[in-house]
């Protein structure tokens, strides 16, 4: 009898060890530290990659490829290289974009809204393509749960922007409890409309670190479109020679 | 009147047959020269008018800044004091009748399923309906209600016909509008359509959306700047009056506000000005081409006349008219016909612009489905009386006239008495 009593005494110990161990292993960190481990992974101090965007619209499916240098959020540079826009050059420093023609030999400046448009006509602004995200710096965060995305299970994450210049007012991100890189993401207006929707098709290791380097891009003001961007050869934080960010660099 | 001029004249009446031949030949031309440089006069009009109506208005003042990046249509360079600025613009310019406050931005349209590049602008619907015409070219619905009415500040909007047309919406529908706001952020809401604007307005105004103060302010941040003032004028009897007159404005508004810069409808209308000129080219050249073909009418008319009367040269000749006074004669009488054909010309002509300025034609109807991208060209085109034409008609009619004489009259003043009595 002291014996069974020791026994059971033993097995309902080894219970509630197994379930406090269980419970810690559900725990999830703070919306903030799954956001800081988030930009140690996604956000960059430069950037270089070959890009493709497969644009759908309306069932007609247009490609563009790129080579594009970054750095930072006020400078990038993108040179289309399919043949349609082969020399097509983009400059962007803060907020102004200068656009070189080859066939035209011509420069355009476009300021402004340009860098919240479709880059070449697709779901892709010039931000989302050329910019660093630093979302801590950007948008107070809390965590709403954990749901399974593509079959990996992921932190949503609520993101309200803490100043009225985030690109966007509102986001909902799905981080990937395991590699820390958006795998699903929504993006809001002031009005609460959805602008955008994102999904990342596949996941690269640079480095030390995973980066999304497929992503499928939704605009939600329009219906029958979306935009496959990829990136190849993608170099984090190596160093950029500053003269790629310049004018002369763009019409040479 | 000396002799000679009596006896020109009675030699004009004697061959009638040949001074109406002539004279109607100067009268056509001259008569179309008028007529056609009243319909260019008044489509350069039609055209400036259309512009100061619907986009560049009679004078537009901005910021040095934003008029250097105007297409970017920039909202971080608002003027600093919009209703002291107009207050100090009609102070300076008292041509000026109404002013209000603009700030256009590039949006996106859609109807959640197609979407299409547009310009919008923030207006003030009362003001904004005493200084462009767009207000009174809605063809269904209304305008933006005022301020302070009931509706206003409730996300409404005024649309184009044809943006409504390709996204198949109507009066009543939602429209989503998405913008760049004053953050650099994006921003997307719906808005409810309450009018459609057709008409002159759907083809040449810069914006195919308008909506209020107060709904653009909340759908792109409350610190929304006005970027551009525009103003009213009386219009003015002519074109070239009605530039000057934005000119002078401009000039004076510039002094007035010196940290603003105030753009006359000129420099908004530069491309189509320079057009102009090369179109007074080549309105000069056709009257040239006309009045040659009726100086050669006149030359051959006086010709035959001189060949005709190579016997009563003869005559004159004989009685002791001197080659210097057989020359003069036919000079004279070659400036009687010019005369007579000129200034039937001039009736001729006036006769067509009365009717045109009356009547007037449809812009539509003669320029077809024709595309002069910025250049607008609608409404009913009215001819100008421009004084200046006539009095070119006049002189060059005459002038022409003159010189064309002048060969037949010289070949007749050579002519021996005793050679011309024997001519058969």
């Amino acid at each position: 009898m002291k014996c069974r009593t020791i026994r059971m005494a033993a097995a309902l110990a080894a219970a509630v060890a197994a379930s406090l161990a269980a419970a810690g292993a559900q725990t999830s960190p703070s919306a903030a530290a799954i956001l800081a481990r988030l930009d140690s992974n996604e956000s960059f101090k430069s950037i270089s990659y070959s890009g493709r965007m497969e644009i759908t619209i309306g069932g007609e499916t247009r490609y563009k490829t790129m080579d594009s240098v970054a750095q930072g959020a006020d400078k990038a540079f993108t040179e289309f290289t399919n043949p349609e826009d082969r020399g097509v050059r983009y400059l962007k420093i803060g907020k102004d974009l200068w656009i070189y023609f080859p066939k035209e030999q011509d420069t355009v400046k476009i300021s402004g809204h340009l860098l919240q448009e479709g880059m070449m006509g697709s779901d892709v602004s010039y931000q989302d393509a050329l910019e660093s995200q630093d979302f801590l710096a950007k948008y107070s965060a809390s965590l709403k749960g954990r749901e399974a995305v593509g079959g990996r299970d992921c932190y949503e994450i609520e993101l309200d922007a803490k100043l009225p210049t985030a690109a966007y007012d509102r986001r909902l991100l799905w981080i990937d409890a395991e590699r820390f890189v958006t795998l699903k993401a929504e993006m809001y207006a002031r009005s609460g409309k959805l602008l955008k929707a994102s999904a990342t098709l596949e996941v690269a290791k640079v480095g030390e670190r995973w980066y999304p380097s497929k992503v499928e891009f939704a605009s939600k003001l329009r219906a029958d479109t979306k935009t496959v961007f990829s990136m190849t050869k993608i170099a984090l934080d190596a160093p950029v020679d500053p003269r790629r960010f310049t004018m002369a660099a763009l019409s040479k | 009147m000396d002799a000679l001029w009596k006896i020109a004249l009675r030699n004009v009446e004697r061959h009638r047959r040949r001074t109406i031949i002539t004279g109607i030949v100067m009268m056509v031309g001259i008569g179309l020269f008028i007529a056609y440089d009243s319909i260019l006069a008044g489509m350069d009009r039609l055209s400036i008018d259309a512009m100061i109506s619907y986009s560049s208005s009679f004078l537009k003042l901005r910021t040095p800044e934003y008029a250097a990046d105007a297409l970017g249509t920039p909202l971080d360079h608002g003027i600093a004091d919009p209703a002291g600025a107009m207050a100090a613009m009609r102070k300076a310019s008292p041509s000026i009748i109404a002013a209000t406050g603009r700030t256009l931005f590039v949006a996106e349209a859609s109807n959640y399923r197609d979407s299409e590049p547009i310009m919008a602008a923030a207006v003030d619907p009362e003001a904004d309906a005493a200084v462009f015409a767009t207000a009174r070219d809605v063809t269904a619905g209304s305008w933006l209600p005022s301020a302070g009415a009931e509706g206003a500040g409730e996300k409404e909007v005024v649309i184009g016909a044809g943006l409504a047309k390709e996204l198949a919406l109507k009066v009543g529908d939602g429209l989503l509008v998405s913008a760049r706001t004053v953050y650099d952020n994006q921003n997307a809401d719906e808005f409810r359509i309450v009018g459609l604007i057709g008409g002159d307005a759907s083809l040449t105004s810069t914006a195919t959306v308008y909506m209020s103060w107060a709904d653009a302010r909340a759908f792109l941040g409350e610190s929304l700047p006005v970027t551009e003032i525009d103003a009213a004028a009386k219009p003015s009897p002519s074109l070239d009056a009605e530039l000057s007159a934005s000119a002078a404005a401009s000039k004076a508004a510039s002094a007035a506000l010196p940290a603003l810069r105030a753009d006359p409808v000129g420099e908004f209308a530069k491309d189509y000005l320079a057009l102009r000129q090369s179109k007074q080219k080549g309105s000069y050249l056709l009257i040239v081409m006309i009045l040659l073909i009726a100086g050669v009418g006149i030359v051959n008319t006086i010709l035959m006349s001189v060949y005709s009367r190579v016997r009563e040269i003869g005559v004159l000749r004989a009685y002791g008219m001197s080659p210097k006074d057989i020359k003069a004669l036919f000079v004279r009488e070659g400036l009687i016909l010019g005369a007579v054909g000129s200034v039937a010309g001039l009736a001729f002509g006036a006769l067509l612009v009365w009717y045109l300025n009356g009547i007037g034609l449809s812009a539509g109807q003669i320029m077809g489905d024709v595309d002069l991208g910025a250049i607008p060209m609608t409404g009913v085109l009215r001819g100008e009386w421009r004084p200046a034409t006539y009095a070119v008609g006049l002189a060059f009619g005459i002038l022409v006239s003159w010189l064309a004489a002048r060969i037949p009259a010289k070949r007749a003043a050579k002519l021996e008495p005793t050679d011309a009595l024997k001519f058969v």
